[in-house]
């Protein structure tokens, strides 16, 4: 028994070393063990379930990665396994992504085998972000040649084209061609949109409500701008 | 140190906490309580052991601190108790008549301030060192030094009868 700093023999000491304290009974440590072990037992159940819930978690995010991986590879890699058919795009239209299809008899396919994860990729096809492209009739000459006009870059006044073309701006092939440039092609979109003020309701066919909204605020600004180039066109 | 080897130290260890919580308490039920709450903290927190100090310093600091707050809870301050014996009628002598010696020693321990308690506690009873004592409180060693002097004191003062009996 420690009997403090100075070792000194002490009445004290051996006073406190008489001391009888309350005993617990017999079951009293058994008990604690037990309190003990479940505690442990609880603590190691919740270690394991969270080590399992971290795992899956981990699994989902490395699921997740390899299919964001798997859509942002480009489309031109799998071109070299498969038969593309790229659909015809006229001058001045965004290229059309071309369409996989996997499942076509392989005529012209190269000499090598496609590995296991070609083709994981070629039955996911990843998904083209270009607007679908509408399948549009022909028009005819007159409304072919403005288009042309309007599109061309070596045309000097390409407002007057759009004027012309508002004649036939209500003809939905026309009005379809004219809503493609606005969406697609900044260097005429204003003189297409001013050429769609003129179609009324079919400019806006088959459009969202946002999309609506929206052209229908850039068709005003365009059909501002074409009136002020006609008022000042006109002889004084 | 593995970890079934620590739990196999622990539950050995046990009664030794529960025997220092008895003197820290002087009562069973509280002194089961307060073991119980901290070998329950030692299984919640056993990835805290990493073997800096001993097992046995360990437990018992948990064990103290388990102690405290019980305190805390009860409001079983350390100045209730000193009323408790100040109020008490009986002198130590008068007491003596009536009780054996031991339990006077250990109701006087039990009922020493909290601070000077445990170090009582951890150094005569446990028989840990200063360092070690001044380790599992979480003072420094002089503060335990100094604070037994205090306890040796009002343990002189509380069992002046008895002691002058033994000198005789």
């Amino acid at each position: 028994m420690n009997l403090g700093p100075d070792q000194t023999p002490d009445p004290l000491n051996e006073l406190l070393r008489t001391a009888r304290f309350p005993a617990p009974d017999s079951q009293a440590a058994d008990r604690l063990r037990a309190v003990y072990t479940s505690e442990r037992l609880r603590v190691r159940r919740a270690a394991r379930n969270r080590r399992i819930l971290i795992g899956a978690l981990t699994t989902a995010a490395a699921v997740v990665a390899l299919v964001l991986m798997v859509r942002s590879i480009p489309s031109g890699g799998r071109n070299e396994m498969v038969h593309t058919d790229v659909p015809p795009s006229e001058p001045n239209q965004p290229p059309t992504a071309p369409i996989v299809s996997a499942n076509q008899p392989s005529t012209n396919r190269s000499v090598r085998e496609p590995s296991p994860y070609e083709r994981l990729l070629v039955a996911r096809p990843r998904q083209v972000s270009a607007p679908p492209r509408e399948n549009v009739p022909p028009l005819n000459a007159e409304a072919a040649e403005l288009m042309n006009r309007l599109r061309d870059p070596l045309v000097s006044n390409r407002l007057d084209a759009a004027r012309d073309l508002g004649a036939f701006a209500a003809d939905p092939q026309v009005a379809t061609r004219l809503l493609n440039l606005a969406r697609n092609d900044p260097g005429v979109a204003r003189e297409a949109l001013a050429a769609l003020s003129f179609a009324g309701d079919a400019a806006f066919a088959g459009l969202d409500s946002d999309e609506r909204a929206t052209l229908s605020r850039r068709m005003k600004t365009a059909a501002a701008v074409l009136a002020e180039h006609t008022r000042k066109g006109e002889p004084q | 140190m593995d970890r079934p080897t620590l739990d196999t130290l622990v539950s050995q260890l046990a009664p030794e906490v529960l025997a220092l919580c008895v003197r820290l308490c002087g009562n069973v039920h509280d002194a089961e309580d307060i073991a119980q709450e901290a070998l329950v903290r030692a299984a919640r927190s056993h990835m805290g052991f990493r073997g800096d100090s001993s097992l046995k310093t360990w437990l018992f600091r948990l064990a103290i601190n388990a102690f405290r707050d019980h305190i805390r809870r009860r409001k079983l301050t350390a100045s209730a108790l000193d009323a408790d014996l100040e109020t008490d009628s009986e002198s130590p002598a008068q007491m003596a008549v009536g009780r054996e010696t031991a339990e006077i020693v250990a109701h006087a321990v039990s009922t020493l301030p909290r601070r000077q308690r445990e170090v009582i506690a951890l150094t005569v009873y446990e028989q840990l060192s200063t360092r070690e004592a001044a380790e599992v409180l979480g003072i420094s060693e002089q503060n335990v030094r100094t604070t037994a002097h205090e306890a040796r004191s009002t343990l002189r003062r509380k069992l002046e009868r008895l002691l002058n009996d033994t000198r005789k």
